[in-house]
């Protein structure tokens, strides 16, 4: 009786410490790479982009998994410590405010490589933050949406008031002016980046409101599905959103986060990891454009074409002063242009922009 | 002519924990018969009546309904053998009418409801006697009524052994004679009732047999025609004797409660004492006599404080504008008693900012105070047991014990002998003189003409709201209260 | 001839003993892990691999386990706090809102006072502004149910969204880090306003736990406000019998509760976050109101429930490591809370044997 206890009690014993070592030990020569973020990945947006990019490398070889919904919150700590116990050697943080987190589980493992979202606050010797120069696409779509409206009114539905999305917004203005110089640009902010009733909703009070091209940054395609429905046009962001109104989509931009993600884990197999920033682009197809809607005529299509050749080749800088702020301010002098640090900055909407930063 | 027993109870057994609450119960129930069920509380009535309705399982025995095997632990099985329960608190929805309240029984959630009552139900009213408007509303029928619609409801859903918990509790003279017609058309027709009481004379004047139990066992089984009530009496409260009351003998002092032109309303606003105006000094036993339901209540309340009255003063004894005399109400759980919190806590219940510890409850205080509470009327149970456990007639010993505490210099007390047995209300009013003897004064409300008459030495009868009357003792006879109760005033 | 054997539910009449509610609790742990087994089966989920993981991210490992006790100490003070109120019978719904609000008060103590200030002056400072505007907050519901008859669910339930929204807009605006380029972050509060780790990644907040819960058995057992509150909630009317001020208990009874979470949101700043953030807490004045209920508001029982409740919000997570897609590990986690949840309120019944009425013998 006793002894069968005892054999029961062993048996119970063995399972458990089978359960939590195999993944310890199985596939420990090859390299694992584990991906937090910050919403579910059937967003459409930004997580598809980032888990679309994990199929990439895993096509490469490399073992990945993701944690989903992580809030910007300890609970990063924790689940990144999860997956250093499961043996990965790579993390992906690809939210903004994982940053002071992701530090803490970094410096206590100075063997193992994190990369997060830029701008960097919380360095590491192992932490190399990345983003893309999105603002160079959006001032390709502002070009498109120039030459397609008619009201001379444009939406633009944004998510929270921070530097990117800023950015993203005055080059949006910058490139839809270039084209149309009467055209100004209504920003609603619904703060949040994964809202979509809210989403919604602002693309159909800006239609109501006269814009007839819906712009938006946002992770959902809620507000090209608004738009569409009122029958103005639509630019997409984050991903290739014709799917979800392919008659009313123009063009928008889209993440490409693979190119960044194989060079990462090639940095970590050769040795050659630095930490610091990169910021990908047009160039390495981190930002690209979705097609065209064919309602677009030829000649916008090559305009935008060129201009992207240009900005590629550093021919165009559509930051080069002067620029003058939407309350009248110079902020950016003749002869002067913006670096990353002050896109990184920008606390000021573009001329152009009706609307201002909610306080 | 030997008929056979309509139920047949069959050495019942039911333990609830260490407590053995009937102990080899058997006893039967003829057809066409009343039967009284006489004990005092905690005799094991109630759990032998709920064994019958379904509601306890008991340990073993069973109990036979025609015969045949009743299903144990099945209120439903209960019912369609024809047990009917009348509790003491009455299960009716107040807001709908009678009619509804008895479709309600009789053809449950059914969505559509017939509108009026049928020839059935008409003739079962004509043939026992009922008169009840089964158009008004719950809310709006007396307590009398609403227990004739209790009663009418259960034998219209095909009960033939109704069981009727203390009904006449809730009721005026009058009121109980209406009630004991209307039981002995109901056993005229065929059907049986069992009567809880603790009330000796309406049983020996109602009941055809009698079964008395004590510590949940059956003492004394026998018909009513020529019984002894001195030995029924015996019967109930065993060996134990009890002092018979007396009133106190004392020089009355100084006033210790006045009470000028006061006017006070009930819940829905309106007024129910007008203009009450008396005194009641050291010494005194003041009891207010009046029928249920003239003010008498609301008067209580609004001189322990538990209603604010609408005009008047109360003068009376205060510490830090707190109530600082003994007040017991009518109603003891809820009210003066906590019934989720134990003895021990409900020990101190109105007295927890006069113990002293700044803040804090000193156990050994509260100890002392749950072993004076439980020692004063021998009640027997864990201090740290919640209170609602306890019988009724427990919960009184409980609040008494308590107020009666600290020696105080006023005693309030509303109906402090309802629902108790002959042996425990006498205890109570033993204890209440010997607080007057001491120099307290008691003011106590009743409607036991005889049971005041015996120890008050004053007498005030309420009427409609008023206070009609104010008697030395010397003054006040049963037939001349009587007069007063009923018609507010002494002249024909 | 034997009759099948019928079972019903009973009311228990004797109140359930400590061992033996602690006995059903677990045997509800025992239940909501079968049914979780057999969930994931139908799903086609490994259960070795599943509950595996959830042990591993709760309590496999000391970072895990840290992890696990750290976020145990918001969901615990809050719940303390809602149990606290519950003994007046007063519905604290707005624990969340309380918890931010305390926030507000550490971090502000903590973002302005002069950055070397001593963590002698600077920790109980900020804790103490938590508390008390955790407390304020509470109080205007308090106070609108003493003096208007308010009712305090849905004061206290619609005053959440005006605390969140309110530090929403602070690290929006006011309050935003410079540093952290107008995300809505405010900067770190200052090294003395952080409370020091206890051991491993354990932070002190978990001291400050305990004692709570040891505060509130003492004013249970042997305060008289303790006494009066239980008596309100039991019987109203005899709380009036008894000469109780109930407008001065509405007052105590929720302003406790806001002063509890008040301090978990003191603490998740001191010690978690260590600055004032949008999405600070993730619904943790929520958890606590289940996690109240199900330790039937007895304060260790809370502590053991808010640990476990911890544990579950850990452990889904790396459910999701372990390849549990996300969904799935939701509904078990659900499933998993509604077992303990049911079992904990059956705890109440019994289930007693039926004797057969026909039964011949």
């Amino acid at each position: 009786m006793k002894e069968t206890k005892h054999q029961l009690l062993r048996a119970v014993l063995l399972a458990g410490a089978a359960v939590l070592a195999f993944p310890l030990t199985a596939a420990a020569q090859d390299l694992k790479a584990a991906m937090i973020y910050v919403g579910p990945v059937g967003d459409a947006g930004w997580t598809y982009r980032h888990d679309v990019a994990r199929q990439c490398i895993e096509e490469q070889g490399v073992e990945t998994a993701y944690v989903e919904t992580v809030p910007e919150t300890p609970d990063v700590v924790n689940v990144q410590n999860d997956f250093l116990s499961q043996g990965y050697d790579m993390i992906f943080a690809t939210a903004f405010g994982y940053q002071p987190f992701t530090q803490q589980v970094a410096q206590a493992n100075p063997d193992k490589h994190f990369f997060g979202i830029t701008p960097t606050i919380a360095p590491a010797d192992n932490i190399l933050n990345f983003y893309g120069k999105l603002w160079d696409g959006r001032y390709l779509t502002g070009l498109v949406a120039g030459a397609m409206t008619e009201s001379n009114k444009i939406g633009f539905v944004a998510a929270q008031p921070i530097p990117t999305v800023i950015a993203g917004l005055n080059a949006f203005t910058l490139g839809a002016r270039a084209v149309n110089p009467d055209v100004t640009v209504e920003v609603v902010w619904t703060l949040s980046w994964y809202d979509p009733a809210a989403e919604k909703q602002a693309a159909t009070a800006l239609v109501e409101g006269g814009a007839d091209v819906i712009a938006q940054h946002q992770d959902t395609p809620s507000a090209v599905i608004g738009a569409s429905e009122k029958g103005a046009w639509a630019i997409g962001s984050e991903s290739d959103m014709t799917a979800f109104a392919p008659e009313r989509v123009l063009t928008g931009t889209v993440w490409d986060w693979c190119p960044f993600y194989s060079k990462a884990v090639e940095m970590v197999r050769d040795g050659s990891f630095a930490p610091g920033e990169f910021y990908g682009g047009l160039d390495d197809g981190t930002v690209s454009l979705a097609p065209l809607n064919s309602a677009v005529p030829a000649d916008v299509a090559t305009q935008v074409k060129d201009a992207q050749a240009a900005i590629i080749a550093g021919e165009l800088d559509y930051w080069a002063g002067p620029i003058v702020s939407n309350e009248g301010n110079e902020v950016v002098a003749a002869g002067a242009t913006l670096g990353i640090a002050d896109i990184n900055g920008m606390n000021w909407l573009v001329e152009g922009v009706s609307g201002s930063l909610p306080n | 002519m030997q008929t056979r027993p309509l139920v047949s109870f069959r050495g019942v057994n039911k333990s609830f924990g260490a407590l053995q609450a009937n102990v080899d119960v058997s006893f039967d129930l003829r057809p066409g018969s009343i039967l009284a069920l006489l004990g005092e509380n905690g005799a094991g009535k109630s759990t032998i009546m709920n064994v019958l309705a379904g509601l306890y399982v008991p340990d073993s025995g069973h109990i036979e309904v025609d015969g045949e095997r009743l299903a144990l632990g099945s209120p439903r099985a209960s019912v369609a053998a024809g047990v009917g329960m009348v509790h003491q608190q009455f299960r009716l929805v107040e807001s709908l009418s009678g009619f509804e309240n008895i479709s309600l029984a009789l053809h449950g959630g059914r969505i559509l409801q017939p509108r009026s009552a049928d020839a059935e139900l008409k003739a079962l009213m004509e043939e026992l006697g009922f008169n009840i408007d089964l158009s008004t509303p719950v809310h709006a029928m007396s307590l009398a009524r609403r227990q004739q619609l209790e009663i009418l409801r259960t034998i219209a859903a095909g009960a033939r052994v109704l069981v009727l918990d203390e009904p006449t509790s809730v009721l005026s003279a009058v009121e109980t004679h209406g009630l004991f017609a209307i039981m002995r058309r109901i056993v005229a027709s065929g059907r049986s009732v069992i009567l809880i009481s603790h009330k000796l004379t309406e049983v020996l004047e109602v009941a055809d047999e009698v079964v008395v139990m004590r510590g949940g066992r059956v003492v004394h089984k026998g018909h009513t025609a020529g019984a002894d009530p001195d030995a029924l009496s015996r019967h109930i409260v065993g060996d134990r004797s009890f002092t018979s009351d007396a009133r106190p003998e004392r020089e009355t002092g100084d006033i210790v409660l006045r009470v000028n032109k006061l006017n006070v309303a009930d819940h829905r606003g309106a007024t129910v004492v007008h203009e009450a105006d008396f005194a009641v000094r050291s010494g005194e036993v003041v009891a207010i006599l009046g029928v249920t339901g003239n003010g008498q209540t609301e008067l209580m309340e609004a001189i322990g404080g538990l209603r604010r009255p609408m005009s008047g003063l109360v003068e009376a004894p205060r510490h830090n504008k707190r109530r600082a005399f003994a007040y017991i109400p009518a109603q003891h759980l809820g009210t003066a008693l906590a019934p989720g919190l134990v003895l021990r806590e409900n020990a101190i219940l109105g007295h927890q900012r006069r113990l002293g510890g700044r803040g804090w409850l000193q156990r050994h205080v509260l100890n002392a105070r749950a072993g004076h509470v439980k020692g004063r009327f021998g009640v027997r149970i864990d201090e740290h047991e919640p209170v609602r456990r306890l019988s009724g007639g427990n919960l009184q010993r409980v609040v008494l014990g308590r107020e009666l505490l600290d020696d105080p210099s006023l005693i309030v007390a509303d109906y402090p002998t309802r629902g108790l047995d002959v042996a425990s209300a006498a205890q109570i009013r033993s204890a209440l003189v010997a607080a007057a003897q001491k120099g307290a004064g008691v003011l106590l409300s009743s409607e036991e003409i005889s049971e005041s008459l015996a120890i008050a030495t004053r007498v005030l009868v309420m009427h409609g709201g008023e206070v009609v009357a104010d008697l030395p003792a010397a003054e006040a006879d049963r037939a001349r209260v009587g007069r007063l109760m009923t018609r507010g005033r002494e002249t024909e | 001839m034997i009759g099948i054997p019928s079972f019903r539910l009973e009311p228990r009449l004797e109140a359930g003993r400590p061992s033996g509610q602690a006995l059903q609790v677990l045997s509800g742990a025992v239940l909501a892990f079968v049914l979780g087994a057999l969930f994931l089966i139908v799903t086609g989920e490994d259960v070795l691999v599943a509950y595996g993981a959830l042990l591993r991210g709760s309590f496999g490992s000391v970072n895990a386990l840290s992890g696990t006790l750290n976020k145990a100490v918001p969901i615990g003070l809050c719940a303390l706090g809602i149990a606290f109120a519950y003994r007046a019978r007063l519905w604290n719904i707005g624990a969340e809102g309380q918890l931010y609000m305390g926030a507000f008060g550490a971090a502000g103590v903590g973002l302005h006072l002069p950055a070397d200030t001593s963590a002698v002056i600077a920790l109980p400072l900020a804790l103490a502004a938590g508390m008390l505007a955790g407390a304020a907050w509470a109080l205007v519901a308090a106070l609108l149910k003493a003096y208007r008859g308010v009712n305090e669910i849905l004061t206290t339930l619609m005053l959440n969204y005006i605390a969140i929204l309110w530090v929403g807009y602070l690290v929006n605006g006011p309050w935003s880090d410079p540093l952290v380029f107008s995300f809505p972050y405010s900067a770190a509060v200052i090294p003395g306003a952080q409370i020091g780790k206890l051991f491993f990644g354990v932070h002190a907040g978990l001291v400050v736990l305990c004692l709570m819960a040891v505060l509130l058995i003492v004013i249970d057992r042997s305060s008289r406000i303790g006494y009066e509150l239980r008596l309100a909630g039991d019987a109203p009317r005899a709380a009036l019998y008894g000469g109780i001020n109930q407008r001065k208990l509405v007052l105590i009874g929720l302003g406790g509760a806001g002063l509890l979470a008040g301090l978990a949101g003191a603490i998740e700043i001191s010690g978690a976050t260590l600055r004032l953030q949008s999405g600070l807490s993730p619904g943790y004045g929520f958890m606590a109101i289940l996690v109240a209920w199900i330790a039937q508001g007895r304060p260790l029982a809370i502590l053991l429930a808010s640990v476990l409740y911890a544990a579950l919000l850990n452990g889904g997570f790396a459910l999701q490591v372990s390849g549990v897609p996300p969904a799935i590990g939701t509904i078990l986690q659900a499933v998993l809370l509604l077992s303990v949840f049911a079992a904990t309120t059956f705890g109440t019944y019994r289930l007693r044997r039926v004797p057969t009425g026909s039964l011949a013998t």
